[in-house]
């Protein structure tokens, strides 16, 4: 890595280079980002993972960060971080999405988040908030959540105090009638509001005007409400039967998390950061307490049960994605009984993880210094049962469903992703091991004792929908195989790092990444050094994916195969929309 | 050919499945099939015990009203409220402050018993919530008092205390 800085030093001098542990910062001055992101990727790193914006008032500037890794057997394990800061009043920044097309929707992120103007960009519009949002870009930090809106909850007669000393229930506390009186407005009203309709030219109608190109196109609206789409809507130009050009529309399940991360200690971001994915949710949680852990400093004392218990609800929380996500694969393929059968066997593994766990989906499991609780006793012997008993119910899918000719016909050779394509959109998970890329966040940077493990992760060359299934079950055989062993493994001791006092983090900065079900996801904290995360940039699976993969794979195939292709990918609304 | 058997082959499959034994359990007769324990929370070891996060129970004669519960439920869900209940006095609770839970709000993470140093608060596998009026998802601190049926206490679930007259 070391003549990586050299060369990019030769290119300009006063860029500053750390190197810390995997991870390299390169911090270049604004006019040398481009040169310096060539000299990058000639080098190897180009498997974009993330762009991240973070707001400086004090300084008055903007930090923007590439965060690139590789796909190569020796860089695998690297991470570069490429960026620059910019000031804050005029946040003009050079477009790097010539160099990894991939970070087009990353930036059209960033853009609308913090309000950087990406110059060069193809397409720099509104991706996640509402059209008609005319506030400040909200991740700035002199955007305050909680003073915005407040006049209005006070308006409402819904002013929410925190102790309020008296019994019976206070007031404070809407009835089902107050919701009334708040949420629906008269029919005059209504009827109003129906005229009031603003000029603004909305997001909505701009898709449609982009996949519109000539007068043989149609634009037709894929959602919101179908349900092949879950919660997002795929603007499709079609000519004839045929899709030409696709335009995802996102945004719909927006909820803020980045910016609700920063008013919450390192412990109550927990319940709310599994939201997103709630049949993953270890999976989302495990990033971010390994980036916690980190700027608590206490990386090096987690006791070493807590993180084969760790382990354990992590491929837990992947078999329950992957029966989910397998059992609506049925669903759109017209094969009802793999949808019964895959959520029936899921309550096998969701009687072992609620034993542990204490929940059925959201456990809030994982704290930063280990686990909340101890496995209870005889769990042991319940998981190994209950890993042979899902096993024989995995045998029979490839009978019913991966040997089905009707399946077959339906995916084969559907949705075929290349592996060149699938490497510079930056594709992660299934997606990208089915394009026949070896990458595993479990494999290439072992985290939380998987390099003890004995696993296999399974690859594919064809890149069609029906691989990225087959990836998807071959990895549930791995998943009981890292379990069985975990379980062997594990030794009596203690699970948890006890805090005493205040828990604040380091000045610094952490970025970790792991392996979910849906792929590799990341977590970029920056703290300065108070309770409260100063920053926490949150890369979902599913942004990378879809947003990349949909615009390059859909287009030339025929309308009745968007569905199989869309959830192919592993798609999920909420976990994108974050 | 071969595909038409591959057809037939998947159907037998399915249609074996005919004499396997149900998945779906019938609810209300038979057991939910919970875990029994009490999700409770040692301070000492900082460790929980494993064990189902329902509805709380709330030992009031440990409660020192301190509202660390509410601090931390605050920026999550903001569900816990610390009410005053004159009727009730102990030693260690000069204020006669406890918490009180919206279950309309309330996420079932469970941090709130982690954030208790007195092992006062806990969770238990009592999961019939459901309500056709929203006030009476507001449980007060007497009724979070009440043990309920279902459930096998922790070993942290300790001794009640006598009240303070007056």
């Amino acid at each position: 890595m070391k003549d990586l800085i050299d060369e990019a030093l030769k290119v300009a001098p006063e860029t500053k280079c750390s190197i810390q542990g995997n991870r390299v910062k390169i911090l270049a001055p604004v006019e040398s980002v481009i040169k310096i992101g060539e000299l990058v990727k000639r080098y190897g790193f180009d498997h974009i993972e993330s762009v991240c914006g973070t707001d400086y008032p004090a300084d008055n500037t903007i930090e923007v960060l590439y965060f690139v890794g590789s796909v190569r057997e020796e860089l695998k394990s690297k991470v570069v971080i490429l960026g620059s800061r910019i000031p804050r009043g005029e946040p003009i920044f050079p477009t790097l999405t010539n160099i990894w097309p991939g970070a087009y929707f990353h930036e059209r992120e960033e853009y609308e988040m913090l309000g950087i103007r990406f110059e060069g960009h193809p397409q720099l519009a509104r991706l996640l908030l509402p059209d008609d949002w005319d506030d400040i870009p909200p991740l700035r930090k002199d955007f305050h959540v909680k003073k915005w809106g407040a006049a209005e909850r006070e308006d409402a007669g819904l002013k929410i105090e925190r102790a309020v000393l008296h019994h019976p229930p206070p007031e404070c506390i809407p009835s089902a009638d107050d919701f009334k009186k708040v949420r629906n407005p008269s029919f005059l009203e209504r009827f109003q509001q129906a005229f009031d309709v603003p000029e603004y030219d909305t997001l909505g109608r701009q898709l449609f005007d982009w996949v519109q190109k000539d007068e043989r196109t149609i634009a037709i609206s894929f959602g919101i409400q179908h349900p092949g789409s879950g919660h997002m809507r795929l603007v499709l130009g079609v000519d004839g039967d045929t899709v030409t050009e696709v335009e995802p529309d996102i945004g719909y399940v927006h909820r803020g998390k980045e910016k609700m991360c920063e008013y919450k200690n390192y412990f109550q971001n927990i319940p709310q950061l599994e939201r997103p994915t709630i049949h993953d949710s270890t999976g989302m949680i495990f990033p971010y307490v390994l980036a916690a852990e980190e700027i608590l400093d206490i990386a090096d004392k987690v006791p070493e049960r807590a993180k084969y218990l760790r382990i354990i609800m992590a491929e837990f929380n992947r078999i329950l994605n992957h029966t989910y996500w397998l059992g609506i694969m049925g669903i759109f393929t017209g094969h009802s009984t793999m949808f019964m059968w895959a959520m029936g066997d899921r309550e096998i593994i969701i009687d072992a993880a609620q034993r542990l766990g204490g929940a059925r989906v959201t456990f809030a499991y994982l704290v930063p210094g280990g686990v909340r609780n101890d496995a209870p006793e005889g769990w042991e012997d319940y998981v190994l049962k209950a890993c042979d008993k899902f096993e024989k119910r995995l045998d029979r899918y490839r009978e019913i469903y991966f040997e089905n000719p009707l399946f077959l016909d339906r995916t084969v050779g559907v949705g075929v992703l290349s592996r060149q394509d699938a490497i510079d959109l930056g594709i992660v998970g299934p997606a990208l091991r089915a394009s026949g890329v070896y990458s595993d966040t479990r494999k290439d940077e072992p985290y939380s004792l998987y390099d003890t493990i004995d696993f296999d992760v399974p690859v594919m060359m064809d890149g069609d929908s029906y691989a990225r299934c087959m990836v998807s079950y071959m990895e549930m055989y791995q998943s009981l195989r890292i379990i069985r062993q975990a379980v062997k493994m594990m030794k009596p001791g203690p699970v948890r790092y006890h805090f005493r006092g205040r828990v604040r983090g380091k000045v610094g900065e952490a970025y970790a990444r792991t392996e979910a079900a849906r792929g590799s996801i990341s977590f970029y904290i920056v703290s300065d050094g108070k309770e409260k995360p100063y920053r926490v940039k949150i890369n979902t699976p599913s942004f990378r994916n879809l947003l990349a993969g949909v615009k390059k794979i859909l287009p030339g195939h025929r309308i009745a195969d968007v569905p199989v292709i869309h959830w192919s990918l592993n798609y999920w609304a909420v976990d994108a929309d974050r | 050919m071969v595909e038409a058997l591959k057809i037939i082959k998947a159907m037998q499959s399915g249609l074996r499945h005919l004499f396997y034994s149900r998945v779906t359990r019938r609810y209300p007769e038979v057991d939910s099939g919970l875990p029994e324990g009490y999700y409770s929370f040692d301070p000492k070891k900082g460790v929980a015990t494993a064990g189902w996060k329902g509805r709380h129970y709330l030992e009031m004669d440990k409660c020192t009203g301190c509202q660390l519960c509410s601090f931390m439920c605050d920026e999550i869900s903001n569900a816990i409220i610390m009410v005053e209940v004159p009727e009730v006095r102990f030693e260690q609770n000069k204020k006669s402050l406890f918490p009180s839970v919206d279950y309309g709000r309330c996420v079932f993470c469970g941090l709130c018993v982690d954030a208790c140093p007195f092992e006062c608060l806990h969770m238990t596998p009592e999961i019939r919530l459901a309500d056709y009026d929203r006030k009476k998802l507001y449980y007060s601190p007497l009724e979070l008092s009440i043990q309920p049926a279902v459930g096998k206490p922790s070993y942290v679930v300790g001794k009640r205390k006598e009240r303070v007259e007056g």
